[in-house]
């Protein structure tokens, strides 16, 4: 027994030296471990989709769910084919300021992390754009026109969020600030978020979701088990997103930090969404707190890597509120988010990267010590302006855009499509084919 | 008494429900149905032709006093032409009705 524990132990260890000595002579230039890393994160982020699909359809009308998941299915896919062709070249390509400009089609494309190949590293940035061009898919379903989504989505990913990925990522004139956004508050969500604003504004409200008096009434969702799914599946994923964000492991005590305040804040988030939520409208809301989840984690996303977990566990609790008020003041504004994707991705992703300039740490890497923590305000000062030109070039390249689709394509389907179910209407199926289901009520 | 049945298409509910509502008129059952149409309408599904002869319905019963008839039928019409105006409706004379809190009969339980 001795003899045979030996011998495994033999055969197990021998080809491993041999095999990283061949590694490290074929491409001494790249690190496997961190590649590894990158990949796997990648692969996370990439599951994230799976989460907003269900998370979508769950929180809308089973007559439009399968109008919103073919959506989820081809924003990802014009993602990759756009960040691939011209995407990357603008948001890694060069120091220029403002856009990059050279490695269009990936062809002479350089990886920014250092041993990292450029497929792992533009696989790593392409689920990223997916992530930002997705968010919009949910605040504006059950009413946009698929034609004229697939449209804005693939010019968002392909030419809108590179331009602001290169300011803060890719040398542009925020990084050269010293803004710190670790892991896309700002980049994905608040950019995301604000394209979402635009867009729910520009198609209008459901109809139906506001009263005559201008009330909201309530278009509860159809499964509330796939939209808790999918949140699940996102806080998952979202472990790629922001411990992935080190891009690297050779410092496994900040990847272990962000890992830890990745699940404290969005665990601070769902509380005090419950809690508030418990309070001003009587009973703890499913919907809401799967919201405060999200808002949790997207609060932080920026500061992950430089706030201590005690800190994170206060972001999440503010993200949560945040959250709440969101989705009252949206409701006050009469835009209608059927899924809470502007609070949720555009007020926290705002407040997160706010969060760095108030709770940040020197000593954990961040560019100064925030302003709760005494390093005064001037990191603030920096993530404000930081934080408003994304959101700023955001709102108004979306107007923009929108307005060019709005004119001619149009942005909404016909009052009839709309009553029936954009499933049946626009892609001649159901999303339950074979049940009986209320359409309207 | 006359037990009126309509049976219309999904989007038109929202409207008809408003109608009826705008008329007092707030006691009634709404159940999904399935109804034939003249011609089937032709869908495909996954590149293949599919003939889809029974449609989603909506199927809209009230009992209603004969004095109330007309204003509910008007009502109906109403709320039915904010989609197209499909559908029908079935009138027939209603034996008797009870409710089952108080057990009153009659015109005096609608």
């Amino acid at each position: 027994m001795k003899r045979l524990a030996t011998m495994l132990a033999l055969l197990l260890a021998t080809p491993a030296p041999a095999f990283a000595a061949e590694a490290a002579a074929a491409s001494p230039k790249f690190n496997a471990l961190d590649t590894l890393w990158v990949l796997l994160a990648a692969v996370l982020v990439f599951f994230m989709q799976a989460g907003f699909g269900m998370l979508e359809a769950g929180l809308i009308r089973a007559k439009n769910a399968a109008n919103v998941l073919m959506k989820n299915v081809m924003d990802f896919s014009f993602a990759a084919l756009g960040f691939f062709a011209f995407g990357y070249a603008i948001m890694f390509g060069g120091d220029g300021a403002l856009v990059g400009d050279s490695g269009w089609f990936l062809i002479d494309a350089k990886s920014a992390a250092d041993g990292v190949p450029v497929e792992v590293f533009w696989l790593f940035q392409a689920v990223f754009a997916g992530t930002a061009a997705t968010i919009v898919s949910g605040s504006v379903a059950e009413r946009f026109r698929f034609k004229s989504y697939m449209v804005v989505s693939f010019i968002v990913t392909a030419f809108l969020y590179p331009v602001v990925g290169h300011w803060v990522w890719g040398g542009g004139w925020l990084s050269a600030m010293n803004f710190h956004d670790f892991a896309g508050s700002t980049v994905v969500h608040a950019v995301g978020g604000s394209f979402a604003l635009v867009a729910a504004w520009m198609v209008g409200p459901r109809l139906g979701y506001f009263r005559k008096d201008g009330s909201a009434s309530p278009i509860p969702g159809h499964s509330l088990p796939l939209a808790t799914l999918g949140v699940f599946i996102l806080w998952v994923g979202w472990y790629g997103f922001n411990a992935g964000s080190t891009l690297s492991m050779s410092d496994p005590e900040t990847v272990g930090r962000v890992a830890i305040n990745t699940t404290l804040a969005p665990a601070g988030g769902a509380m005090s969404a419950m809690i508030i939520a418990w309070f001003r409208f009587g009973k703890p809301d499913l919907t809401i707190a799967l919201n405060g989840v999200l808002g949790g984690l997207v609060g932080i996303t920026a500061p992950c890597a430089v706030v201590s977990p005690v800190s994170s566990l206060v972001i999440g609790i503010v993200a949560g509120a945040v959250v709440v008020f969101g989705v009252d003041l949206l409701n006050r504004a009469k835009i209608d988010d059927p899924v809470g994707a502007i609070p949720v991705h555009g007020m926290c992703g705002v407040f997160g990267t706010l969060a760095v300039g108030i709770w940040g740490q020197k000593a954990l890497g961040a560019p100064l010590d925030g302003l709760l923590m005494g390093g005064g305000a001037s990191q603030l000062g920096v993530q404000a302006l930081g934080t408003a030109s994304c959101v700023g070039f955001a709102l108004v390249s979306a107007f923009i855009l929108l307005k060019a689709v709005e004119m001619t394509m149009g942005l909404r389907v016909e009052e009839a499509t709309e009553l029936r179910g954009l499933d049946v209407d626009e892609h001649g199926l159901e999303a339950y084919g074979g049940f009986q289901i209320f359409t309207n009520e | 008494m006359k037990m009126v049945v309509a049976v219309v298409r999904p989007e038109q509910l929202p409207a008809i429900k408003d109608a009826l509502f705008a008329v007092e008129v707030r006691q009634f059952t709404v159940t999904t149905a399935l109804g034939t149409a003249p011609r089937a309408e032709q869908r495909m599904y996954r590149g293949i032709e599919q003939q889809v002869a029974l449609h989603q319905r909506i199927r809209l019963e009230l009992a209603v006093d004969d004095a109330a008839l007309d204003t509910v039928l008007g009502a109906l019409r109403e709320g039915a032409q904010a989609q197209g105006g499909h559908g029908k409706v079935f009138i027939s004379e209603l034996a008797d009705v009870m409710t089952l809190w108080d057990g009153k009969r009659g015109s005096d339980s609608l």
